[in-house]
């Protein structure tokens, strides 16, 4: 239904709502952490982050009738031998279990799993927070409403060009850029607090946690 | 603390549901015209990946948890992509005024 | 633990030099503009050295072996720093024109940081998580960079189109490796070249090789292997010209690297399973004829080099399809002359893009006679991609091709000779504009502006381009050394 929906924001709950099964399963297989770290994560951050977006970009709300392209038949096929190739392989491959029934599983426990996460997986963890600031930065800057239109792209491009210029325009432009440094904080609470959120919920602190990283290399340099 | 249940859950049963949710996925990549409906699909086989990491990680080497550890970076990961995307998705709806991936056609041959 | 710091310190340098321009850019503001460009500079010098003074011929492995240390990972972060460092070198002039990345010039630079990281981590990590987090590193900056011209229509769509495809990779690739999980119960990639071994499973687990072939067009989408290339001509046109020569360069060094650790260590003996042998000869065999043929009638420069770059990565998998010990540092020293040979093409093209303000094949018009060097280092560069004998080219594709007959593949070498001629054509029409065709332009544009750092950077390449040739002993010994360890 997350795909058939033909109201997009119909859509965005029923994948809230997959997801959610998708959490009962981590919780059938034992790893409870996870199932609370979906829930937390992918519907309390990424879903309402696409519902923003459907916000933002104010989507025809109602009903799409032509919701999909040329090509179902192709797709359909695809999806299909896709799936059964997959079953019949799943179906067929011996895999050695530790248990023959889900409800025989050990119940993995959240301080087994912090330890296993900040032993063995360090640098991934490392990365994993270098990645969200990236992403971070990165959302922020491509994000940001210029405040220039692009009527006015024409002025600015030939200021670029002669920078010696020391014009009221050029002095507003130093303002504007100054206020868009100014405003990437405002902004980062906007766009960035979801996945902030997100990142916090999950790993811990992850800002305190690049300024670690940052450390340890001023550290490397000594 | 035991579920009671009148089936066994093999783990045959979980792979299963994740290759359904892969076809789902595929499915609607290739199909629908909504940006923000193939960002679902995308995000529905990350979830088909992640039920296959936990189903394993429980089943084959429930003391390591290395399935785990794998699902937890691959949350990070979608949630930053899912933030980038739509990032990308507002500047070109800024742009363009439309979130229909068939309009996205004067780059072409 | 110190162990493992020593081994990170490069990394650790590039990273902490990207946040430094990053916190100074904003702390600073626009003053820092001027200065950031030569503390990146020095960053990467400094992680160079860092490289050899700590990691060089000093093989190790870290945090728990998932950050290897060896010949291969040392001599690939050199290569990878000296892309970057020339990236920015030839970024430099590039930004100053334009509007949207000067105002945004910190961001930018840490962007280009982190990709540079990413392709770093890529070429040492030793597990799939490893393998999957530095690869979305390196792609997730790209998406951005490539739409970093936020009013430019153009920039939006290549931005948007890099995005869905690389997204939709990189789920694949996520459950490609879920599947190679769940076939071996583990996720380093010598103790799963251990466990196929032991367990022969590449000939009875099916599961394996579904995820191995899943985990290929994961890598497939990202180095543009036809059928999965889709993005890249949209995204080659579409992006800034700088841009567009990083994605060129260090994100396809990155995504090869990944293939390399992957393929070469991980499934070490993926020669065993006709089906993973048979998905990569077709996947090199549709690059290498679509590339080519889609090549002919273009006319814009960038989507040109898209479907060249597509063809290259054809021949390399050729390599790959090989797999044996010949065919490993064939790959790396191929991968060296590509890289030479693009970034050479490319800060041509954007010397002639700056001042002609087009990056149609019609603006190289006339510039043979205006610009007789740069018009004699950009011939260079294109025979060199034609690999005609007395360029780097030549010296790339000769291996590859020979591991490729040594490995009973002399029917898809010849196909990849073959198509190598047709692309003599479109090379050779850019040559002919060069040369044959006046420029009808404004005059003040005829002759192109080439500040002397370019070319600097230009001359280099080109020496580089024939050092390749005259003494490829040198190459192919450090091609050799690189891939030991194997």
């Amino acid at each position: 239904m997350v795909i058939t929906g033909k109201h997009i924001l119909h859509s965005a709950f029923y994948l809230a709502a997959t997801l959610l099964c998708v959490a009962m399963y981590f919780i059938m297989l034992r790893a409870e952490f996870l199932a609370a770290v979906e829930v937390l994560v992918y519907i309390g951050s990424i879903v309402v982050l696409i519902l923003f977006a459907l916000m933002l970009t104010r989507t025809k709300v109602g009903e799409d009738t032509n919701i999909s392209n040329n090509q179902k038949v192709f797709a359909a096929l695809t999806a299909v031998i896709l799936f059964v190739s997959l079953t019949l392989v799943f179906s067929y491959s011996k895999i050695d279990t530790v248990a023959e029934n889900a409800t025989a599983l050990k119940i993995s426990s959240i301080k087994d799993f912090s330890g296993i996460l900040f032993t063995k997986y360090t640098l991934p963890f490392e990365i994993a927070s270098i990645l969200l600031l990236t992403a971070l930065v990165g959302s922020i800057v491509i994000a940001m409403k210029e405040k220039l239109q692009t009527e006015s792209e024409t002025v600015v491009g030939q200021k670029s060009i002669d920078a010696g210029n020391t014009g009221n325009q050029n002095n507003e432009n130093n303002v504007l850029a100054n206020q868009g440094v100014q405003d990437i904080a405002a902004i980062d609470k906007n766009i960035g607090s979801n996945l902030a959120g997100s990142s916090e919920t999950m790993v811990g602190d992850v800002l305190p946690d690049t300024d670690d990283a940052k450390g340890e290399g001023q550290k490397g340099e000594n | 603390m035991h579920l009671q249940l009148g089936f066994e859950l093999k783990l045959l049963y979980f792979l299963v549901m994740s290759a359904v949710l892969l076809g789902i996925g595929i499915y609607g990549v290739l199909t629908r015209r909504h940006l923000v409906h193939i960002l679902l699909s995308i995000e529905l086989i990350l979830n088909a990946a992640l039920i296959n990491l936990i189903a394993f990680s429980a089943f084959t080497t429930p003391d390591k948890m290395t399935g785990q550890m794998f699902a937890v970076f691959i949350i990070v990961v979608a949630a930053c992509e899912v933030g980038v995307g739509l990032a990308i998705i507002l500047s070109v709806y800024r742009k363009k005024n439309t979130v229909d991936i068939d309009n996205m056609n004067i780059l072409k041959w | 633990m110190v162990i493992d710091l020593i081994s990170i310190i490069p990394e650790l340098i590039v990273t902490g030099f990207g946040l430094l321009v990053l916190m100074l850019s904003v702390f600073i503001g626009k003053k820092f503009d001027r200065a950031i460009a030569p503390v990146i500079t020095a960053g990467i010098v400094l992680a160079i050295g860092a490289v050899f003074a700590f990691n060089f011929y000093n093989p190790a492995s870290a945090f728990n072996n998932s950050f290897v240390v060896d010949n291969f990972s040392s001599f690939f972060r050199i290569f990878t720093l000296i892309t970057a460092l020339i990236i920015v070198g030839l970024s430099v002039g590039y930004v100053k024109e334009s509007v949207y990345i000067k105002r945004n010039l910190g961001e930018f630079y840490f962007l280009i940081m982190m990709v540079t990281v990413g392709t770093m981590l890529m070429s040492s990590s030793g597990d799939l998580i490893m393998l999957f987090l530095s690869l979305e590193l390196v792609s997730i900056p790209t998406y951005i960079l490539a739409g970093y011209e936020k009013m430019n229509e153009r920039s939006n769509e290549a931005s948007l189109k890099y995005f869905i495809l690389g997204v939709l990779a990189s789920a694949i690739l996520a459950y490609g490796f879920s599947l190679i999980y769940g076939a071996t119960g583990e996720i380093n990639l010598k103790e799963i070249a251990q466990i196929i071994i032991n367990r022969d499973l590449l000939s009875n687990s099916y599961l394996l090789i579904v995820g191995t072939i899943m985990a290929l067009i994961g890598f497939g989408f990202k180095i543009g292997a036809a059928p999965f290339h889709w993005w890249a001509p949209d995204t080659y046109e579409g992006s800034p010209t700088i841009i567009t020569t990083l994605i060129t360069t260090i994100a396809k060094l990155a995504a090869f690297s990944g293939l390399i650790r992957f393929l070469f260590i991980g499934i070490s003996r993926f020669k065993d399973s006709v089906w993973i042998i048979l998905f990569i000869i077709i996947l090199s065999m549709l690059s290498f004829i679509l590339g080519n043929f889609m090549a002919l009638p273009q006319k814009n420069f960038k989507r040109l080099m898209a479907y060249s770059s597509i063809s290259h990565a054809g021949y390399m998998l050729i390599g790959f399809a090989a797999a044996t010990m010949d065919a490993q540092w064939a790959v790396f020293v191929y991968l060296m002359a590509y890289i030479a040979m693009n970034l050479g093409a490319f800060s041509v093209a954007m010397l002639v893009e700056r001042t002609r303000k087009s990056e149609e094949i019609k603006a190289f018009a006339g510039m043979g006679y205006t610009n007789p060097f740069i018009s004699i280092c950009m011939i260079i560069f294109m025979i060199s991609m034609v690999g005609i004998p007395p360029f780097a080219g030549f010296i790339g594709k000769l291996f590859v091709f020979k591991a490729g007959v040594e490995a009973n593949l002399t029917w898809l070498v010849i196909i990849g000779v073959l198509t190598s001629v047709v692309s003599l054509w479109y090379y050779v029409n850019i040559i002919r504009h060069m040369y044959f065709i006046k420029y009808e332009g404004d005059a003040a544009a005829a002759k192109i502006k080439a500040p002397k750092l370019n070319v600097f950077i230009i001359s280099v390449l080109a020496l580089f381009n024939i050092a390749m040739v005259v003494v490829p002993s040198v190459f192919i010994l450090i091609g050799k050394n690189a891939v030991t360890l194997f």
